[in-house]
């Protein structure tokens, strides 16, 4: 299935720097899809542990501090998966957005850890977007990404067969090849 | 041109240049428009009756032509031929003439009484529909042998429901996404306006990243499978 943007506009945007606004809800729809995470793997584990090492099933009640810390670690690893292979997370995904190395190409493992490890410790660093003239964030600085418009992922662009391989002559045996 | 009453009218002295039609001479007002043409009621039963002895006719004049030709055809073998050949040619082109006029005019008169018997019939038709008491009809009607005969579940294979709500499912899921991001992009673009004009700066941003394909792959391709 392919897509198509209506909007000609948002056509003409595709691929320059986003904006604070969507940057700001992609990120908060990120924090939300860690916190989903986090509580889907500590009901996972706590119906496990009851199950197994306990005589009733209770609702775990752990410290602030220690929930904090999981979101924390999960975002961080959400975000590299995310930005490490196609270049998006879901909130990215949500708004279009996709971040990419300033050169334009897809973001190695390290760089998207080391992006993810800055924008879970110093998220405000995203205000910067608003007034730096190509709209960086500290994360963009520091790593040198980018983040842009590009609301169709490749897995729903029109789909063009590959051209057809060309018959390269083979030289038979005893003959020369031209 | 001034006419004179009783000088009799010769056709060919008139030249076209001197005709005068209906629509040159000056009304003084806009003409009215012209009124539609009143719709043609469907052919009746009293149309059919006339057409079909209309039909009746032609068959006649037609046989009659048959009975003239085959006439001559005996009258030409029988007489002989310096005495009979003249006249009978001018008559045998007359009859051909009659011929060929009554075979025209009786396969006009097939296709009007045609015309007039299906028109008839359809009127027959929904009379006796109107009359019935539908009602009474339908519970006479073994609905269920007739649904039992369907293959209801082969139909529902045909149509490929699945994907039909899929497709409509994806798009508005998708329209609605795409309405929300124009509105934030829109957000974008003011609050990054808005910043400029406070910062007093007069170029504008450089929002374009010239290296970005929208249309390249999305993968980073390890660099042994290149």
């Amino acid at each position: 299935m392919s897509r198509l943007i209506r909007n000609p506009r948002a056509q003409e945007l595709q691929g320059s720097r986003a904006g604070v606004a969507s940057r700001s809800l992609a990120f908060g729809a990120d924090i939300g899809v860690a916190f989903l995470i986090y509580v889907l793997i500590g009901a996972i584990v706590s119906v496990l542990w009851d199950l197994f090492f306990s005589s009733k099933l209770s609702i775990p009640r752990p410290s602030g501090w220690f929930s904090a810390g999981a979101i924390f670690w999960i975002l961080v690893i959400y975000l590299s998966l995310g930005w490490g292979s196609t270049g998006r997370s879901l909130g990215k995904q949500l708004m279009g957005l996709r971040v990419v190395r300033s050169d334009g190409r897809s973001l190695p493992p390290h760089t998207a850890f080391l992006r993810a490890l800055f924008c879970a410790v110093l998220y405000p660093g995203l205000l910067l977007a608003l007034f730096d003239r190509r709209n960086r964030s500290v994360q963009d600085v520091v790593c040198k990404t980018v983040v842009v418009y590009d609301w169709i992922p490749e897995s729903a662009r029109p789909r063009l067969l590959a051209p057809a391989a060309v018959a390269t002559p083979v030289a038979r045996s005893g003959q020369q090849p031209a | 041109m001034t006419l004179d009453p009783n000088q009799p009218i010769d056709d060919d002295a008139v030249t076209e240049a001197e005709l005068v039609t209906i629509e040159d001479v000056p009304l003084g007002f806009d003409a009215p428009p012209a009124l539609p043409a009143p719709p043609a009621s469907p052919p009746n039963v009293v149309d059919l009756a006339f057409r079909s002895a209309r039909l009746g006719i032609d068959a006649a004049a037609l046989f009659a032509g048959e009975v003239a030709d085959l006439s001559l055809r005996v009258a030409r073998s029988v007489l002989p031929p310096a005495v009979a050949e003249r006249p009978l040619d001018a008559v045998d082109e007359r009859v051909a003439r009659q011929r060929t006029a009554a075979r025209e005019r009786g396969e006009h008169s097939v296709e009007q009484t045609r015309e007039a018997a299906e028109a008839v019939l359809n009127q027959v038709v929904v009379g006796v529909v109107d009359m019935l008491d539908m009602e009474q009809l339908i519970d006479h009607v073994p609905i269920d042998k007739v649904v039992a005969r369907v293959d209801l579940a082969g139909v529902i294979n045909e149509v490929d429901l699945g994907g039909i709500v899929r497709e409509s499912t994806t798009g508005l899921v998708g329209e609605t996404v795409d309405a929300l991001r124009v509105q934030v992009m829109g957000l974008d673009l003011f609050a990054s306006r808005m910043v400029d004009k406070v910062l007093r700066r007069k170029e504008l941003r450089d929002l374009v990243l010239a290296d970005y394909d929208v249309a390249g792959s999305e993968i980073r391709v390890p660099r042994e499978l290149r």
